[in-house]
């Protein structure tokens, strides 16, 4: 029998909210946060300037004393590095570069004895083109492997079977003269589109997976998941309106990506039983491991539920919604509202940084950064991140704050802003080294030449400074992250966000059956006044506002506090 | 002068030219990269072949991603090749051995680092922003039209910048100058204008049917003849019909204008490269009168066999008037992979290419003699890691580029890297090419070398071979038998391009009396030849 409905049941029904579901420990990964490590950037232990397993290892105790429940490392296979390690070339390795397979297993040990769960970045969709694989795949038109990849034949002129471009520029076709045909790469020429709707390439893709399982690894984060297939018939994409694509997509305002509706190339119905397939693959493991997938060039509000869906899918996306958000306050607003509407009983991670983005702080609060309130305003992004429904997953040195830095042309090195710059000046600045002490050469992240430089304004930043700064985005980040462990409403609860015309100010419910807790966020340099009721008090959480006035919350510039009231609506 | 004719007959008319590729001829600065200077110290060696002429592969500024077919600066010599003043050096010391001096000059497109580009690439509104062919992309952000690039994929590159697309036939790295605007036309024949000043005898036009492209930007149609894909199979360019994207009729007043800047002086020389498609119909248009004096296509440089038949079909679908005209033969070139490697085992001991050469000298044109050629060289076999072709890095392993051809000159086999150079050079010296180096070939009477120059002198006595009238003989299917013809008389000429004894019968009086001196060893009885494995018979009568 079930119990009658609330009131508050129906009305959340009415509304659109997902039946609530009581916290189960083994769901850890839904309220998570999870620190996501550029290995290459992130501590270098061998002074060839570029970071390695063993830096990762040597920082653990840091990692750990952020209270995060994982740690997501980027790709350490080996590889050519001409996408800096998202071109594999064996899927079971561990890249010179990064260390070797005893370093990885000191490591899961080392992460594994701190309480830290360990997700690896798995890219199942695409492979180096000196992979093995893809060396026999090119080598004739009838080899063992040759339709482990996406190949077609010219078109009758002699071009490519159709319009789809590589999201990093130009035709997303490249010829092979060996089998006189094309083949289909959505990314870099160099990172050949493996054929996942073939049988024995998924259950290659999985046995793969599965060998870092069989070594205890936690989960995966599973790279360009709206790749997992594309159309079988090759249909052209349509042009994009003119007023431009719908979906937010990378690359800078004139890629010619942009000007495509992706219905045929990203984003595929034949996706979802591959997933489904990676899902059954990897079910059988106690405790459950956890796929995290990332979901770019698509609408992901409304594309999150399908590849989530009553955790059949992936257990969570991850998306670019609030990386390429616009910073206007209600906008933004209304993107979360659209976000929070679509998703029913599916599942997605929070990321505002990551390796692939701008840094949060200088793309959602520029202002507040040109005003020197550069910590302020990365205080309340992290308040954001961590109390929207969700898992969390912050980027190395988000937690510092660190600002987005402007490299000269010189030193990038990255294949998709070389091919797009000045337009889009590509992913090296959010990759620059993570600077651990203020007055080490390098900031302490290497002691020969770093692969990227060390911003100078990064420095003042550094984790030494900010350990013994109460006031320090780092020091907030640890206690907050504290507090929020026991905050089941944060974790798991449901989420309404309140109307875009409160804008500059942001705010929304997060409510479960006991408790409805009201996040507001200033996101402006002026004192705003948020009207309240008696019925609700403040709480005393890290970082938060908690005097109300006569007429409500008087939220100072870039500040931000959570209310409460019991009982889960009123 | 080198010249063949009496009576004032251009210098160009049956003109021998030696084709040099200066990064491979001679290092004398220890880089391992040929230089002027070295072709200065080998300018006896050439002289001393009996030809006519040199015409030496680019030496002005590049960034070499093209090994200088990707022109920065038209006006200055790259460094790694020497000054100009090693250049104005160079020009003097042919000129006093009676040596023309052609330079070889890349007009279609530049080097993406010519500060023409990254001018007109700033912009959209700079004043040189209509000098390359710039288009908005397609609706959804494709190139502009479907046209293929001669070395892999479309041939529209992004431009983040301008947000457009610019058009190149070739590399990325080698934008295409828009020849539609006048400006641009000025500023090329400035250019020719400043080399025909210094002295410079003519220019060999790097792919001049490329200059023009279609102002409406259509597409190319598909290639109905799959039979041409066959060849270039690994290219997915020979899968159109180059209608569009070159050889366009507004060419034709182009090369006009460089032609009457050429004829402001004395006997200056324009000598163009087509390409594949259309080579006979672009010959005949391209050397009528007023345009180029001379040009070659790929027709033979394209072959993987040859044989009397297809040489004489070629030459006489060129046909044979008097003032206009004029082919270029050429056998090999920095282009194409050496005769010896690309005519099959027969032509493996170099006899073959030999005679085909002796022939292309004795027909009607000019003909070119590519720097190795002279000494038998086969095509190097290099592996991927060596290859540094750009063309042959996309398309290997089907087609492994232009490097096999581009090897240095094996000059002393006696000497360290056969005495092209000190140090390593940027490509090996195959193993093959050492018992075949000059020093070894000029002290072997019957070499090959020594037959080639003994045949040029011989050649340079009858002055039919050089402007005569060309009358093909029906003649066996191993032979190519032909007659020149002028006012001082006819010379008959049979080439047996077999490798057995062929015999054939003509008439006698179109034998005339037997020549000597050629060493090709045919004899006659009668009316009847007997020509040995690639041998030939020349006779003369008045």
């Amino acid at each position: 029998m079930s119990r009658p409905r609330t009131r508050e049941t129906l009305l959340a029904e009415y509304a659109g909210a997902p039946k609530l579901r009581p916290p189960v420990a083994a769901e850890w990964w839904r309220g998570a946060v999870i620190y996501e490590a550029y290995v290459r950037s992130f501590q270098d232990t061998n002074g060839d300037g570029i970071g390695d397993l063993r830096g990762v290892i040597d920082r653990l105790d840091y990692v750990a004393g952020l209270g995060v429940d994982a740690l997501w490392l980027s790709p350490f296979y080996p590889s050519p590095q001409k996408d800096f390690g998202y071109d594999v070339t064996d899927m079971r390795g561990i890249d010179p570069l990064a260390g070797s397979m005893e370093d990885f297993l000191e490591l899961l040990d080392g992460a594994h004895s701190r309480g830290l769960r360990l997700l690896l970045d798995f890219i199942p969709a695409h492979t180096s083109d000196e992979h093995p694989w893809f060396v026999e795949s090119r080598s004739s038109r009838d080899n063992r492997r040759a339709d482990w990849y996406v190949w077609a034949d010219a078109a009758l002129d002699g071009g490519p079977p159709n319009n789809w471009l590589s999201s990093f520029g130009g035709s997303a076709w490249q010829w092979d003269p060996r089998r006189s045909q094309y083949y289909y790469h959505p990314f870099l020429t160099c990172q050949p589109a493996l054929d996942l709707r073939n049988p024995p390439v998924l259950d290659a893709v999985i046995g793969e997976m599965r060998f870092w399982l069989d070594l205890g690894v936690d989960g995966f984060r599973l790279d360009a998941v709206q790749c997992l297939a594309c159309d079988p018939d090759l249909r052209s994409n349509p042009p994009a309106p003119r007023s431009g694509s719908p979906i937010l997509l990378g690359g800078g305002p004139n890629n010619p990506f942009r000007r495509q509706l992706h219905e045929f190339d990203r984003d595929v119905p034949e996706a979802i039983p591959i997933l489904q397939r990676l899902r059954d693959g990897v079910s059988d493991y106690e405790p459950e491991r956890v796929l995290i997938g990332e979901l770019a060039d698509v609408d992901a509000s409304s594309a999150a539920e399908k590849y989530t869906a009553e955790s059949k899918g992936f257990h969570a996306v991850y998306d670019f919604d609030l990386i390429n958000s616009p910073p206007e306050v209600d906008r933004l607003t209304r993107m979360l509202q659209r976000r929070d509407s679509q998703l029913r009983t599916g599942w997605f991670y929070n990321v505002f940084t990551n390796h692939d983005s701008k840094r949060a702080v200088s793309n959602l609060a520029a202002f507040a950064l040109d005003a020197g309130e550069g910590p302020a305003a990365a205080r309340m992004l992290l308040f954001l991140q961590l109390t929207l429904k969700g898992g969390c997953a912050i980027f190395q040195g988000e937690e510092l704050g660190l600002p987005h830095p402007i490299l000269p042309r010189e030193v990038l090195k990255d294949p998709w802003g070389l091919a797009l710059w000045p337009d889009f000046e590509g992913r090296d600045a959010g990759r620059t080294p993570m600077p651990w002490q203020a007055e080490a050469p390098h900031g302490g992240f290497t002691t020969g030449e770093p692969w990227l430089p060390v911003p100078q304004e990064h420095l003042k930043l550094a984790v030494d400074s900010q350990e013994t700064d109460e006031t320090s985005p780092l020091t907030f980040l640890k206690r907050f992250v504290r507090w929020r462990r026991d905050q089941a409403a944060l974790k798991w609860g449901g989420e309404r966000v309140q109307p875009p015309r409160l804008a500059p100010l942001l705010s929304f419910d997060r409510f479960d059956d006991d408790v409805t807790l009201r996040c507001v966020v200033n996101f402006s340099l002026e004192d705003r006044l948020f009207p309240l009721d008696a019925a609700w008090q403040a709480v005393e959480a890290p970082g938060c506002v908690t005097e109300l006035g006569r007429h409500g919350l008087q939220l100072p510039p870039l500040r931000f506090s959570i209310l409460r009231h019991d009982g889960r609506d009123r | 002068m080198g010249t063949a004719g009496s009576g004032g007959h251009p210098w160009w008319q049956g003109a021998v030219i030696y084709q040099i590729y200066p990064r491979s001829f001679l290092d004398t600065t220890g880089n391992g990269i040929g230089d002027l200077e070295g072709i200065c110290r080998k300018l006896d060696y050439v002289a001393g072949l009996g030809v006519d002429a040199i015409w030496i592969s680019p030496f002005v500024r590049s960034p070499m991603r093209d090994f200088g077919y990707d022109v920065s600066d038209y006006r200055s010599v790259d460094p790694l090749f020497g000054t100009l003043d090693d250049f104005e050096a160079l020009l003097g010391a042919a000129h006093r051995r009676g040596l023309k001096v052609l330079m070889d000059q890349v007009f279609s497109h530049t080097s993406s680092e010519h500060p023409w580009f990254l001018e007109s690439r700033s912009s959209r509104d700079n004043p040189r922003a209509d000098w390359y062919v710039w288009a908005d992309p397609k609706e959804d952000g494709t190139p502009p039209n479907n046209w293929l690039s001669v070395f892999g994929g479309s041939s529209w590159q992004w431009d983040p910048k301008r947000g457009q697309y610019y058009l190149h036939n070739f590399l990325r790295e080698q934008p295409d100058l828009n020849y539609h605007n006048e400006e641009v036309q000025d500023a090329i024949l400035d250019i020719a204008r400043y080399w025909f000043d210094l002295g410079v005898d003519g220019f060999r036009l790097d792919v001049c049917a490329f200059y023009f492209h279609d102002r409406l930007l259509r597409d190319n149609p598909a290639n109905p003849d799959r039979s041409a894909a066959r060849h270039f199979g690994f290219n997915p360019y020979s899968l159109q019909r180059h209608e569009r994207d070159i050889g366009q009729p507004e060419n034709l007043r182009f090369l006009e204008r460089l032609r009457a800047l050429c004829d402001s002086y004395d006997d200056r020389v324009l000598l163009g490269e087509l390409h594949e498609n259309e080579g006979v119909r672009l010959h005949t248009e391209y050397t009528a009168v007023h345009r180029l004096q001379l040009a070659y296509g790929y027709w033979l440089l394209g072959a993987d066999e040859l044989d009397a038949r297809t040489i004489e079909n070629v030459a006489t679908e060129l046909g044979h008037d008097m003032d206009c005209g004029w082919p270029c033969w050429a056998l090999d070139n920095h282009d194409f992979m050496r005769a010896p490697t690309r005519l099959g085992s027969e032509a493996a001991s170099g006899e073959l290419p030999f005679a085909i050469f002796a022939a292309l000298a004795c027909l009607r044109g000019a003909v070119c003699l590519y720097q190795g050629s002279e000494l038998g060289l086969d095509n190097a076999d290099l592996p991927y890691e060596l290859i540094t072709d750009p063309y042959g890095r996309e398309f290997h392993p089907a087609f492994s580029g232009r490097d096999g051809a581009r090897t240095p000159m094996p000059w002393d086999a006696t000497q360290q890297h056969c005495g092209f150079s000190s140090v390593a050079p940027w490509l090996p010296i195959p193993a093959s090419h050492v018992p075949r180096a000059v020093r070894a070939q000029e002290a072997l009477p019957g070499s090959l070398l020594n037959r080639l120059k003994g045949f040029l002198a011989w050649r340079r006595q009858h002055q039919p071979l050089h402007r005569g009238a060309l009358r093909f003989l029906p003649s066996p299917t191993s032979v190519l038998a032909f007659e020149r013809g002028d006012e001082t008389g006819a010379v008959f000429c049979a080439f047996n391009l077999a490798a057995t004894t062929a015999e054939a019968t003509f008439d006698e009086q179109v034998l005339g009396h037997a020549l000597e001196g050629h060493g090709f060893g045919g004899a006659r009885s009668g009316g009847s030849l007997t020509l040995p494995a690639f041998g030939a018979y020349f006779g003369r009568r008045q």
